[in-house]
């Protein structure tokens, strides 16, 4: 080729590349005319034309089988899968005939179930000489059609993480990608989504099918640049029904989102009753109707949405039914109810056998677009309204004595009617055991509470009356049980049993209160009984390490403060855990010395005066009172005097910034992070380097802005928490990362030499060295220095 | 520019097509009765395909060998012969750089120049995935070195345009040959010593 012409071409090439090229060009002129050459070929050799022949046989049965695996898989698949779904069923049917005119059809048998067929054509395939990664992708393929969505990630994951292992080719990984997203938006979590496909944007470009599921992935997370840019106007093979409900309310994206709705061929899930976690949605709520006027029945809602949703029950924003008329709107749409402030709504109506109100609402508020289509909806609803089955029963643990005082505690601070009797239940060694009482004086127990668990396991309070052998109190008419749960949620730790002699339901805002107060009274529950196995295992108290040190001398002040006071004042700077602490404080005072009421607390961060002032009226008849605060003195002088008191001597407990605890700070992040992985299914490794560099920040925004940026990390990377992750989520908040505490105090590096220990207690020098960012001689010559003295020890515990 | 060279096929050619897919083959591969390379070479001149045909002609050998019993007479021998070579080349343009460009045509070509087989190959399959005016363009214009304004004349085409296409049309070749470390460098390396 004319040097020329290439210069034209590529002007900025450099020689030896224009070199390389033009090696390329010649063998692709050889390899032409190597096709045209017509004499002087030696014809193909029998061996490898036979080789070829059986190597054909293979792949085309292998891709007959892939073809009535996609027509069974199809044939199961709801409309409103995210999953790419593969060849039509004429193209089976020529697979089937290809497979029939084989030597060896391998069919499976007659009266074979749906899922033991798919099972059959996997083997075949295998058989068939289909690789491990085929048969990896395929069973991907079957969990997800046939499991619930958590289970298809993980499926997808498991084989996406394998194949890329083992090299894999990238039009596998493609497709076993787009069923990893696919099934996150199942999941609802576009942004999620998004974040995966951003993660390996090489590969979404290419491949059209998992570009699409980029581009819907960025649009119903409302990035809609990202999306115009994705999506093509070529026309989709199917469109599953949640797109196509979007694009009936979005004309403007019809032409990018273009393609048939899919064929309702499966049915829309069931079986799980909607939750606001199953459906990413932030609230979820049933809102009662018939001929009442309209009430709340259930509600779950983020801790910012929840006040949203009480100021518009309150102003009366509860719409009747009849006004109820659409199933979904988006934002900026006017007039339609949305409770949660400017959300995407969807509303499905249910009905609600049990409850005497004949038909409820089933509504869910999104921050994003991606919605339960209207089949969806209806089909969780008719879940709701469905009786519950049994749920497994949960494996209980053995009651210990020292709980019982918390739960005598408990019940005495519960403010609940007076014909209503409320029980505390405790797993013992002959099954659940009545631990401590309130209410009025049964005239008659029957004992044998069997069935508390079993629905304690269900989470939801239901009436009980008409089941006999479940009520404890043979008066009582109608109740509800409780559950205490351990922090997994699979183990019952207590039941709480309110009973009530009236004939209707229980108040059920009385009985969510009651949850509330119970769900807030599980960690102090959890610690108690730490504390009191430790002590009867040991013959003592629990000794709390260094990096815990402040809340010993907090506790230890709380505890030696005599047992009339009644003012105990919180300071510290917000986000640093002062609530946290005050409430478990409250607790512990409360059980030491026998006390019902735990006192108020009262947050005197922000509040004007005026609302300060009543805050404090509100709270002067309580006899313990706990004010949160940071260290604004006058704020807190005018609180105190307006409690009728001098502003004497109330008990202070300094909570310090995280900076100054930084040896809190791993086991914050990896609490965090394990958090985030029960919930989220996942499993994201996080290694020193990170914990290192997220030691050395000094946090203003204290555990919240920790927290915060954790679940940022977890969305950008979900498998690893690299350093640089770390470090571009610190600069997009505006934090340029610290990579050296070159001035360490004296407890910065007590706190560095407390986290990096080894497992025996000995110091490890180099590591505590990596967590300041330091230089191991250097932190050699500061403990040489002065760190000994300050009692920080180089060597040996 | 392209050469039709598709043979025609001899009267009582069809006989050849009866028994087990084996016994075709056996019939059909000795001296390409069924002129099988022939319609392969016209089939890649005449769409602007770069793949190895030796390679390409025992798959479709072995399709035909395969499909020969399914054939009844309809529709006509030659017709349905194109049809098979048609569908074995698709086969060929959707598989592995390895069946693009096969063992025999790798060490012929690439080991006297020092390239690596496996990205060359590479290189073809994402070529032949290109438009077809921008395959014919590289072909007209870099393989047979014809003029730029002529072949830009005769396809009514403005020159920038067919800049930017032939320019598309080389980016795979030179994503092949980008310098870059590894398994396949190494042998090269190797070879090159």
């Amino acid at each position: 080729v004319g040097e020329g012409l290439l210069t034209w071409l590529l002007p900025d090439v450099s020689p030896p590349e224009l070199e390389r090229l033009r090696k390329v060009i010649t063998a692709l002129r050889l390899l032409r005319d190597d096709a045209r050459r017509q004499e002087g070929r030696v014809a193909s050799p029998w061996p490898l034309a036979a080789v070829e022949l059986e190597r054909l046989v293979r792949d085309r049965r292998r891709r007959a089988i892939e073809s009535l695996l996609e027509a069974e898989l199809v044939a199961h698949s709801s409309a409103d899968s995210f999953l790419d779904l593969g060849a039509a069923q004429a193209d089976s049917l020529e697979a089937l005939r290809e497979l029939l005119e084989s030597p060896s059809p391998a069919l499976p048998a007659a009266g074979l179930s749906m899922r033991e067929r798919v099972e059959h054509w996997i083997s075949a395939g295998r058989d068939a000489g289909a690789s491990e990664r085929w048969v990896d992708y395929w069973r991907a393929r079957v969990r997800h059609v046939f499991g619930p969505p958590a289970a298809a990630e993980r499926g997808w994951r498991r084989a996406f993480l394998r194949a890329r292992g083992e090299a894999a080719g990238a039009a596998l990984l493609a497709r076993l990608l787009s069923g990893w997203v696919a099934a996150r938006l199942e999941r609802y979590q576009p942004l999620a989504a998004c974040a995966l496909c951003s993660g390996e944007e090489v590969l979404a470009r290419r491949d059209a099918g998992l570009r699409r599921l980029f581009g819907w992935s960025a649009l119903l997370s409302g990035q809609a640049a990202l999306a115009r840019e994705l999506l093509d106007s070529g026309e989709a093979p199917s469109v599953p029904r949640p797109i196509a409900e979007f694009r009936e309310s979005h004309p403007e994206w019809s032409a990018l989102l273009a393609g048939p709705v899919r064929l309702a061929r499966g049915a829309a899930q069931e079986g799980h009753a909607p939750s606001l976690r199953s459906l990413g949605a932030e609230l979820l709520i049933i809102v009662g109707g018939g001929p009442h006027a309209p009430r709340v029945v259930r509600m779950e809602a983020t801790t910012g949405v929840r006040a949203a949703v009480q100021r518009n029950v309150r102003a009366g924003r509860l719409l009747p039914s009849e006004a109820r008329l659409s199933s979904r709107a988006y934002r900026g749409k006017p007039g339609f109810d949305c409770l949660g402030g400017e959300r995407v709504v969807a509303v499905a109506r249910v009905a609600l056998p049990g409850c005497r109100l004949g038909e409820a609402w089933l509504q869910v508020e999104c921050a994003h677009a991606l919605l339960p289509s209207r089949a969806q909806l209806e089909a969780l609803a008719r879940t709701l309204s469905a009786p519950r089955p049994a749920g497994e029963r949960p494996e209980a643990v053995a009651a210990r004595a020292a709980a019982s005082a918390l739960a005598q505690g408990f019940l005495a601070g519960l403010d609940v009617p007076r014909e209503v009797r409320a029980t505390w239940l405790q797993p013992g060694e002959g099954g659940l055991e009545s631990m401590a009482e309130s209410g009025p004086a049964p005239a008659s127990t029957t004992s044998g509470p069997r069935g508390i668990v079993a629905r304690a396991a269900n989470g939801e309070p239901a009436r009980h009356a008409g089941e006999p052998q479940e009520v404890l109190w043979t008066e009582a008419s109608a109740g509800v049980a409780l559950p205490l749960l351990a922090r997994g949620g699979r183990r019952v730790l207590a039941v709480l049993v309110l009973e009530s002699r009236r004939k209707e339901v229980l108040d059920r805002i009385s009985v969510e209160a009651v949850a509330r107060r119970l769900s807030e009274h599980e960690r102090c529950w959890w610690w108690a009984a730490v504390r009191d196995e430790h002590r009867r295992q040991v013959g003592r108290e629990l000794h709390i390490d260094d990096r815990a040190r402040w809340w010993t001398c907090a506790e230890e002040r709380a505890l030696a403060a005599p047992e009339g006071q009644r003012v105990f004042l919180v300071t510290g700077p917000r986000g640093s855990g002062r609530c946290t602490l005050a409430r478990a404080l409250a607790f512990r005072l409360a059980g030491v010395h026998g006390q019902s009421s735990r006192g108020h607390i009262l947050r005197l961060d922000g509040l004007e005066p005026a609302r300060l002032l009543r805050s404090v009226e509100e709270a002067a008849d309580s006899s313990r009172l706990w004010l949160i605060a940071t260290r604004r003195r006058g704020e807190l002088e005018r609180a105190l005097e307006r409690l009728g008191r001098p502003p004497g001597d109330p008990v202070e407990i300094v909570v310090p910034p995280l900076s100054e605890r930084r040896a809190e700070i791993p086991g914050l992040v990896r609490g965090l992070v394990e958090e985030a992985q029960r919930r989220q299914r996942l499993r994201t490794s996080i290694p020193d380097e990170s914990l290192a560099l997220l030691f050395r920040q000094r946090w203003p925004g204290n555990v919240g802005e920790v927290r915060a940026l954790v679940e940022d990390l977890l969305v950008g990377a979900p498998l690893e928490i690299g350093a640089s992750c770390v470090r571009a989520a610190l600069e997009a908040r505006g934090h340029p990362p610290c990579e050296s505490l070159g001035a360490a105090s004296v407890d910065e590096i007590a706190a560095a030499m407390a986290v990096t220990r080894h497992r025996n207690g000995n110091a490890n020098l180099a590591r505590a060295a990596r967590y300041l960012g330091l230089a191991a001689e250097t932190l050699s010559a500061r403990l040489r220095q002065g760190g000994r003295a300050a009692g920080v020890s180089g060597a040996g515990s | 520019m392209s050469r039709d060279t598709r043979p025609t096929l001899a009267p009582g050619t069809a006989a050849l097509l009866h028994g087990s897919p084996s016994a075709v083959l056996a019939r059909i591969v000795p001296n390409d009765p069924l002129g099988l390379r022939a319609r392969i070479a016209a089939e890649c001149e005449g769409r602007a395909l770069l793949f190895d045909v030796e390679r390409a002609l025992l798959h479709v050998q072995a399709l035909v060998a395969l499909l020969a019993g399914r054939w009844r007479g309809e529709p006509a021998l030659e017709e349905w012969v194109t049809e098979r070579v048609k569908e074995g080349l698709e086969d060929v343009l959707q598989s592995e750089a390895s069946v693009v460009l096969g063992a025999g045509a790798a060490a012929r070509l690439c080991a006297p120049l020092e390239l690596d087989a496996a990205r060359l190959g590479g290189a073809c399959s994402n070529f032949n995935r290109l438009p077809e005016g921008a395959r014919r363009a590289f072909f007209a214009l870099v393989l047979e070195g014809a003029s730029p304004d002529g072949w830009a004349r005769r396809s009514g085409r403005p020159l920038g345009e067919l800049l930017r296409v032939l320019r598309r049309a080389l980016e795979p070749f030179r994503a092949a040959t980008s310098v870059r470390t590894g398994p396949a460098a190494a042998q090269v390396a190797e070879r090159r010593a």
